[in-house]
């Protein structure tokens, strides 16, 4: 007879569900209630080493609340820490509400598919985000600008409700200084301040103003559903294909493996075959999302 | 306890000795002698036993006595005929209800791992029903997705399965519509099969099952460098057992409906019937859905995995209280979807044994056999005929076959 009924368990690093330690780097509060976090793991070695690509997220752990999914934030190229950003809503992000530089996380991952950015490459690019959206297309902004030279003409457009409610608002002027690259920020009807330098209006209106499109033009669009509703027809009338039109899915996960069943729309798990879709795949998804 | 009686016989094609079709008589005295066996050298034994002597559900019909599958340290109180099934299932042997998959202890800013739950003892499963072992291996194609799940693995590799064919079932077996049957192979290391002398023909099916019947016989367990668990189904014997139940659906016609559109009259009936108590996927032996929590008790406690449901409006909800399964229409058709499309597009396989639980086991009496039935009208292909030739089935729009007897064979 195999195995020892009186044996310990042992702490298997082969073990998906077990999240690797991380140190709080720095805390960033960004809204009244959203805050982006920046990590890096315990081990010198495994923090050198770690790659991701952009779109991927990972399952973070605050130990006594619970594991929350949170896309990877910043660029893939940055080597030195990851960062995640997140919205003070339930749970586990109540927890990491209060968290400290210092203190230990959990972290499992990188999971999930990523941003088609060789496919990018020599085509103009627009970035539409909207809201807490910012965090999962920031990190494709940064890249491409770290990459400067691979991309045509880049244009942002990012609108919240009002302007309190922009994370990463101090981004949006780095981001415009980068050569061939535009930065349209909107703030919702009623949502400016005296001081605003923005546009006002609603996301899919600017987008419509600002110019973008023709068949060499591909779109990254993350936001709330009436955000990526209206939005869409404006890409699609400036020519753009639904095939080059991407965007970031979420749904509640718990395993990022394809186990745990709750992530899949239809026959699609987003955990593993997303969360980055094409519209040309969203508009072929069923009415489960 | 009483010396086994085990006898090696010739198999029809004149092959004997230890090879995997190896067949040996057994009664009820061996396979007792079997599990006390296995407890004294500190397995554990499970099987159907009985608490009180209850009826099935149906109360007007022969009394089947109704068991559950629960560990015993006396194994002559498991039962081993005369039940349909048991009304849990044999899947807690490999995913638990409530797992510890690690544990963490917080000392000022820093956190320490410490290990989950320690491995299982060897499992000895006696008294499955084929529809409770043909799960194990459908498990498997879940649990071994890209890469080991080493909580699973652990009790899986634990686990030997003692099967018993059926010679009775109720209306709401249907493992003959699933491509299953009463003396099913799949998933069985030991397949017991009534003779006329009161005992079983036992089927020795894998390396484990062969050491079984070795301890039993009292020769050595044959030397078997590599145990692996098999994943693959071994033709049924089909001479040896009982025809089954009759199919009772035809699952081709109700994919084709589910296939050719999302959107079915049957989701609103069923989601109006169920009052989503997740209780069909607690005693489903294919459901496999679980969240992951933690459990804590001040700066230290466990983060486990734990059995969720389909059924509940919590398993999609996002914190911003948008929920894509927002009823229990589309919570029913994720259910029957995940079983009868999702997972046989990525595994070619049901995750489905037909073996009723789900009904038995619902308060509103629906089960995956009725939904099944509303959607087979509903087929491209129009209503299935012909096949619904059991006295006691179910009306096909959906609705539910009243509580009969016990359907026994003669």
């Amino acid at each position: 007879m195999n195995g020892d009924p009186a044996a310990e368990g042992t702490l298997a690093p082969s073990d998906p569900y077990l999240p690797e330690l991380m140190e709080v780097v720095s805390v960033t509060q960004q809204t009244s209630d959203v805050k982006s976090v920046r990590a890096r793991f315990l081990d010198p070695d495994r923090q050198r080493d770690f790659r991701f690509r952009v779109g991927q997220f990972g399952i973070w752990s605050r130990f006594g609340a619970g594991e929350s999914v949170f896309n990877l934030c910043g660029s893939s190229t940055w080597h030195d820490r990851l960062e995640f950003c997140f919205r003070r809503v339930g749970k586990v992000t109540d927890a990491f509400w209060g968290v400290q530089p210092g203190e230990v996380i959990g972290f499992r991952g990188p999971y999930g598919n990523s941003y088609p950015v060789q496919e990018w490459e020599g085509r103009d690019l627009v970035f539409v985000a909207g809201g807490i959206a910012m965090p999962p297309v920031r990190c494709a902004i940064w890249y491409c600008l770290e990459h400067r030279e691979r991309f045509g003409e880049i244009t942002v457009v990012y609108g919240a409700r009002s302007v309190a409610d922009l994370v990463f608002a101090d981004e949006l002027d780095q981001w415009a200084a980068h050569p061939r690259t535009r930065v349209v920020k909107t703030v919702d009807p009623g949502g400016r301040t005296p001081d605003w330098d923005g546009l006002e209006g609603f996301v899919p209106t600017v987008l419509a103003e600002a110019g973008v499109g023709g068949a060499d033009t591909s779109a990254l669009v993350v936001g709330p559903p009436v955000m990526i509703k209206y939005s869409l027809p404006v890409l699609m009338e400036a020519g753009l294909a639904p095939n080059r039109i991407h965007s970031s899915l979420e749904n509640r996960m718990k395993c990022g493996i394809g186990r745990c069943g709750r992530c899949n729309v239809g026959g699609t798990y987003l955990c593993k075959q997303g969360p980055v879709y094409s519209f040309e795949e969203i508009m072929a998804m069923p009415a489960d999302m | 306890m009483t010396t086994p009686t085990t006898q090696q016989v010739t198999d029809a094609d004149g092959a004997a000795g230890a090879d995997l079709r190896e067949q040996v008589l057994l009664d009820r005295d061996g396979l007792v002698a079997i599990a006390a066996g296995w407890l004294a050298r500190g397995g554990r034994v499970v099987g159907p036993v009985t608490g009180r002597a209850v009826a099935a559900r149906a109360p007007l019909g022969p009394r089947t006595p109704r068991v559950r599958f629960a560990p015993v340290t006396d194994p002559e109180l498991l039962v081993l005929d005369g039940f349909v099934h048991a009304t849990n299932s044999a899947k807690p042997l490999v995913m638990p209800m409530t797992e510890k998959l690690y544990g963490y202890r917080r000392e000022g800013r820093s956190v320490e791992l410490t290990p989950g739950d320690p491995p299982p003892a060897p499992t000895l499963l006696i008294g499955a029903r084929p529809c409770d072992a043909a799960a194990f291996p459908i498990l498997d194609k879940v649990m071994r997705w890209d890469g080991a799940d080493p909580g699973y693995e652990r009790r899986r590799e634990a686990l030997t399965v003692v099967t018993l064919a059926c010679t009775a079932w109720d209306e709401h077996c249907f493992c003959t519509s699933v491509g299953l049957g009463p003396a099913a192979t799949r998933g069985s290391d030991l397949l017991l099969t009534p003779d006329a002398a009161g005992g079983w023909r036992a089927r020795v099916l894998t390396d484990r099952g062969a050491r079984l019947t070795a301890a039993a016989s009292g020769e050595p367990a044959p030397a078997v460098p590599s145990d692996p668990v098999p994943s693959d189904p071994v033709p049924d014997d089909a001479g040896l057992a009982p025809s089954g139940p009759p199919v009772r659906v035809d699952v081709a016609a109700a994919t084709r409906a589910m296939r050719a559109s999302f959107d079915q009259p049957a989701w609103a009936e069923a989601g109006r019937q169920c009052t989503g108590c997740g209780a069909c996927t607690y005693t489903c032996p294919t459901c496999h859905c679980f969240d992951i929590a933690d459990e804590a008790h001040g700066l230290q406690g466990a983060r486990r995995r734990n059995w969720d449901s389909c059924q509940f409006a919590s398993f999609t909800a996002h914190a911003s209280g948008h929920n894509p399964r927002p009823d229990q229409a589309s919570r029913q058709r994720q259910r029957l979807r995940h079983k009868f499309v999702t997972y046989p597009d990525l595994f070619q396989d049901l995750l489905c044994t037909g073996c009723g639980n789900c009904y038995r086991a619902c308060p509103a009496n629906l089960g995956v056999l009725q939904v099944l039935r509303a959607l087979a009208v509903g087929s491209p292909s129009g209503p299935d005929d012909g096949l619904d030739d059991g006295p006691d089935d179910g009306s096909a729009d959906g609705s539910v076959a009243t509580g009969d007897a016990a359907e026994v064979r003669a």
